[in-house]
């Protein structure tokens, strides 16, 4: 008897054809035998199902255009290991940077490097973190820490890198290895995450815009500290030159910058809440409201399934005003704000901008808006040949507008209602053929039952904003929590390419070229709830 | 063309000799498996064509490192995948979600590699090659450098890992 961990490390091989007669006997008459095991081995087999269904959704008809003419420029990197000859050609691409300002970069960068600029001097001005002036120089380039702001979801420590010599503005690089990391933290940063004690601390970093030619500043955010007070050690070993967003120069240059700064921890306010939402039909409960410098955490809980409307929502945004003023989101801090769809509670929080200073007595929060995807699809029957058709799908209504039908390729064309009482803003539509497929693992062809699936591509959409008004994005600073993509138009293509690049066989191609059942997988929607809630913080 | 009438030894000397056209054909015919890679990290086309731009020049950097030609295509992918996590840590999550949105991709989709990233970087790596991408165990075994007893029991854990997690999710 085969005891059942030996057999569960063989399953992967088993599912694989991977073993020899004699082991996929034994293995077969264990799972025959042994409910667990095969209990185990359905799991493993549907995961997989489940892992190549979803990857099949990958558009990967994409025109990809590679320069394939070697550049000077990369070249010369090769041979500039060394900062000295770094900095002995930059004098040569002092061009490229002018080049590069007259598309505008230094421009918006200097606009956009304002909203977390500002938001750092107003707490530093009001004596809210640590100002600081600790310098160290290497290789003709001086950091400077300006100082930390260290609450209890951020450290933000601001620098700034000067370039004694020459005028670029440098920038440790992004591009960079886990094992070759320009910046690493040390000190007494917390773990949150239980992250093994082999990997340097996690950090982020953000280039901003200074006024001097040859500056550049830099927020590195992190981890709160593990302590009341403490000290970060910051070590910078290699910088580049920064001629536009993630656009480097060929000016490189290494050394050893090391600065320690003391830290000490600004302590926030935390407040229960436990405030019911109604949020059409769904309990959303703001649980905590942290009031920290670096931005204000909501904390909150939803069942994301809503009966009435049969979807599952999957984002809220939230913002909050005091008086007249309102606060969106954090300009220091990042909060990924994700909801798991499923059923049962699922916890997130959002990081709005700070009101550390204000420290009002109340807020007043609001709800802006949801995302949500309905559950459940279906299959249409079409008569492809008297087209246009109309279809509903869950009480709203697609048209199936026409088909084109060419030697390699068929498309079919879906309008959607673009009237003001849609309520939907997209939906998922594709085709799904039923196939085997091939591959080849170990030298043998292997064939199974396989889905494709063809999802539709958007043609016409728009950006629309809580209103319904349309966004001209071009215009924007940046992505609004309130715009969204409203699709009217998408196409599905049924293409040689296509299938070639799945794999199908050959012989098939023509055959798939014909469009079946027309699958629905669901809508996507965007609710402007407008719920404001008045919170008591003391 | 296909694929398998390519000569791996031509295309090698030929990338030595700074012909990138043949490489250039060779990334074409091989998009789909290196797309499907390069989406599981990146989830969106522009940043994916950079990648493929910067995989190319490191590809032709390095090729003298390659010692046998055979084993250009999991060399290749070793490559890719190195520039795909190194452009990721340039990104932020939160700004990924606005281009999700903005360029309309499936939100499944992106869940679904939500779902995915929440798994161990050395569990996500080996899985997605074998059921993203549909490469073997030893393949799997060249492009990551690791013992194929180890490809083994990490698939095994990720498949594992990932189970445990669509079963939170229901």
């Amino acid at each position: 008897m085969m005891d059942c961990n030996k057999i569960q490390e063989g399953l992967i091989d088993y599912i694989d054809k991977n073993l020899s007669k004699d082991e996929e006997v034994l293995i077969r008459t264990h799972l025959d035998s042994c409910s667990e095991c095969s209990k185990e081995y359905d799991e493993l087999q549907l995961t997989i199902k489940y892992i190549e269904e979803k990857s099949k959704t990958i558009n990967t008809d994409k025109e990809i255009k590679l320069n394939t003419k070697l550049d000077k420029k990369r070249s010369i990197r090769r041979i500039t290991r060394t900062g000295f000859i770094a900095i002995a050609l930059s004098f040569v691409l002092i061009v490229s940077a002018v080049a590069t300002d007259m598309f505008g970069f230094l421009e918006s960068w200097e606009k956009w490097s304002e909203r977390p600029l500002s938001a750092w001097e107003q707490l530093i001005n009001n004596g809210v973190g640590q100002e600081l002036d600790i310098s160290t120089i290497d290789n003709d380039v001086k950091v400077t820490v300006e100082g930390v702001i260290s609450d209890e979801l951020n450290t933000i420590i601001l620098l700034k890198i000067e370039d004694l010599k020459g005028n670029n503005r440098l920038t440790p690089s992004w591009n960079f290895t886990p094992d070759d990391r320009p910046l690493y933290l040390g000190g007494d940063i917390s773990n949150p995450e239980g992250i093994a004690s082999e990997i340097p601390v996690i950090s982020s970093f953000d280039q901003l815009y200074a006024e001097e030619e040859n500056a550049t500043r830099l927020m590195i955010s992190t981890y709160p500290l593990d302590k009341e007070e403490g000290h970060i050690d910051i070590h910078i070993n290699k910088m580049i030159g920064m001629i536009g967003f993630y656009q480097e120069s060929e000016v490189e240059v290494e050394g050893n910058w090391d600065i320690t700064i003391p830290v000490k921890v600004i302590e926030s306010k935390t407040y229960n809440v436990n405030q019911d939402i109604d949020l059409d039909g769904n309990k959303l409960i703001i649980q905590k409201v942290t009031v920290a410098p670096t931005a204000t955490n909501i904390q909150y809980t939803i069942d994301p399934f809503n009966k009435g409307k049969e979807y599952f929502i999957n984002n809220i945004t939230f913002s909050m005003k005091i008086g007249k003023k309102t606060y969106e989101r954090s300009e220091l801090s990042y909060s990924l704000n994700m909801i798991n769809p499923g059923y049962g509670s699922s916890s997130a929080s959002i990081h709005l901008k700070s009101i550390f200073l204000e420290n009002p007595d109340e807020i007043d929060l609001m709800v802006n808006n949801y995302s949500a995807r309905t559950r459940g699809f279906d299959f249409y029957d079409i008569d492809w040949d008297n087209l246009p058709q109309i279809i509903e799908f869950k009480g709203s209504k697609i048209t199936v507008e026409s088909i084109e039908y060419n030697e390699d390729s068929t498309k079919v064309i879906i309008k959607e209602d673009n009237s003001p009482d849609r309520e939907y803003i997209s939906s998922d539509i594709a085709f799904e053929i039923e196939g085997e497929k091939t591959t080849f693992g170990n030298d043998k062809e292997i064939k199974y039952d396989h889905t494709y699936v063809f999802s539709g591509r958007n043609l016409e959409s728009e950006v629309r904003d809580s209103k319904g008004k349309v966004v001209d994005t071009a215009k924007e600073e940046r992505w609004s929590d309130e715009n969204y993509q409203y699709v009217f138009k998408q196409e599905l293509v049924l293409s040689n390419i296509d299938f070639e690049n799945m794999r199908m066989e050959p012989e098939s191609f023509k055959e798939n070229l014909k469009p079946g059942k027309l699958f629905i997988k669901g809508l996507n929607y965007k609710e402007f709830p407008n719920i404001k809630i008045n919170i008591k913080l003391k | 063309m296909k694929i398998t009438e390519l000569d791996n030894k031509r295309l090698v000397k030929q990338i030595k000799n700074g012909d990138l056209e043949s490489l250039n054909y060779w990334i074409q015919v091989k998009k789909d498996k290196l797309y499907k890679i390069s989406w599981s990290y990146l989830y969106n086309h522009d940043d994916i064509e950079d990648v493929f731009q910067n995989t190319l020049i490191k590809a032709y950097e390095n090729i003298k490192s390659l010692r046998k030609w055979n084993q250009f295509e999991t060399w290749f992918i070793s490559i890719l995948i190195n520039e795909c996590r190194q452009y990721l840590r340039k990104q932020k999550r939160v700004v990924l979600q606005e281009s999700v949105e903005i360029y309309g991709y499936h939100k499944d989709e992106y869940n679904f590699f939500q779902e995915i990233d929440s798994i161990d970087e050395i569990y996500k790596e080996v899985i997605i090659l074998k059921y993203v991408s549909g490469y073997s165990q030893e393949e799997i075994s060249l492009i990551l450098d690791i013992p194929l007893g180890t490809v083994k029991s990490r698939i095994y854990r990720g498949l594992r890992d990932l189970r445990k997690l669509l079963k939170e999710v229901e």
